[in-house]
């Protein structure tokens, strides 16, 4: 068994010899050069089965092939052109300055686009919302409008319904950026003789 | 003549549509990508208001569009119509609200039914184009404030000031008589 694969190897070598040879011969007519003459040289086909084996690998592992190197100093100007670019025609890193301050907080936003500090604001409530909302209706049938009531705001409805739309609960308070009016606080309940609080008109 | 009546037939979109449509290469082709897009619409009459990618947003508008127009113009005892909203809504208590809801809501509009604002990108990202699509007349917070308002706190204290000179200027005038 152990005698077949080394006989088998052994044939293997003897071909990637000879065609490293034709190789060679190809690439330099008058002779290989003095780096490749350890893959380049010529094996004797009668020569024992472990000599050769060892010495093409061992050759091979020691020194290898050489690929494609520098062949000369790149200059200090060429190599900074290769790094940053031409100096006149290369974009530079510049602060981007094409930004609007939001007339509401002040955060900067691009023009053109939502401020994101608001948002952000406007999703977190708007996602509390949807969900509420979406509870609401469950399965059934969307037959009416929905109209949002915060915690802390009082409507007295015995079907759950406010001028015709219904209501779904939103269990956070109401923001007080979103209201009608800005001189009524909108997020605050009166005593509680006062039985009807009105939400205020929306959107 | 001929192209007069068809051109009738089906509602006009009100926004501007790709000549070409969006493939959205997808494992299951053009089906695939029907089914995706079915999502995002049934998730856009469900919430009434989504963020979504630029191209997949701006692709869902105008089949969302198309959808409450023809519900605002045939109504609910249309075959095709019921069909059309039965394919686009996946989830079935929306068709309710869609005829119920939305078509009574936009009756009277003369602009879109939709509204497309594009969302902040946020540093460092994907810098895909994020958007928010949202149906108009939602109950939520507006994203977009208007350019300026009577309700403003400076509108408001200027108002007062000059009602203020007014009645001075009032009473100087009665004394001096
Ligand atoms: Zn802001």
């Amino acid at each position: 068994m152990m005698a077949r694969l080394v006989e088998h190897l052994c044939s293997e070598l003897r071909l990637l010899a000879g065609a490293v040879d034709t190789l060679a011969w190809t690439l330099w007519p008058k002779g290989p050069p003095p780096m490749m003459a350890a893959a380049a040289l010529p094996v004797p086909v009668q020569y024992n089965v472990e000599q050769i084996s060892g010495s093409l690998l061992e050759d091979l592992k020691e020194e290898g092939f050489l690929w494609a190197v520098p062949k000369s100093r790149r200059s200090r100007e060429r190599r900074l052109t290769r790094k940053f670019g031409l100096e006149n025609k290369h974009k530079k890193m510049l602060p981007y300055r094409k930004l609007l301050t939001c007339d509401d907080c002040g955060h900067v936003h691009e023009p053109g686009r939502l401020c994101p500090n608001c948002y952000g604001e406007n999703k977190k409530i708007t996602q509390a919302m949807q969900e509420a909302m979406v509870t609401m209706q469950g399965l059934n049938p969307v037959e009416y409008e929905a109209v949002p009531v915060f915690k802390g705001e009082k409507v007295n409805t015995g079907d759950g319904f406010h001028e015709g739309k219904r209501i779904f609960e939103v269990p956070t308070e109401r923001p007080k950026w979103f209201s009608n009016r800005l001189t009524v606080k909108s997020n605050v309940t009166t005593s509680s003789d006062t039985t009807v609080v009105k939400p205020t008109n929306l959107a | 003549m001929n192209q007069a009546e068809i051109r009738k037939l089906i509602p006009a979109v009100r926004v501007a549509i790709n000549a070409k449509h969006r493939k959205f290469s997808n494992p299951k082709g053009p089906e695939g990508r029907l089914t995706m897009l079915r999502k995002t619409v049934t998730e856009l009459v469900k919430l009434e208001r989504v963020e979504l990618n630029y191209q997949r947003g701006d692709e869902a508008r105008g089949y969302a569009e198309r959808l409450i127009a023809m519900a605002i113009k045939h109504g609910d005892r249309h075959i095709p119509t019921m069909e059309m909203a039965n394919y686009w809504l996946t989830e079935k208590q929306l068709v309710h609200k869609l005829f119920k809801v939305l078509a009574v809501r936009y009756k009277d509009h003369t602009e879109s039914y939709t509204k497309l604002h594009k969302a902040p990108n946020i540093y460092p990202g994907f810098y895909r184009e994020r958007v928010v699509l949202e149906l108009k007349g939602n109950p939520f917070p507006p994203l977009e404030k208007k350019n300026s308002s009577h309700n403003w706190i400076h509108n408001i204290l200027l108002e007062e000031a000059h009602q203020d000179y007014i009645r001075k200027k009032l009473k100087e005038g009665e004394r001096s008589n």
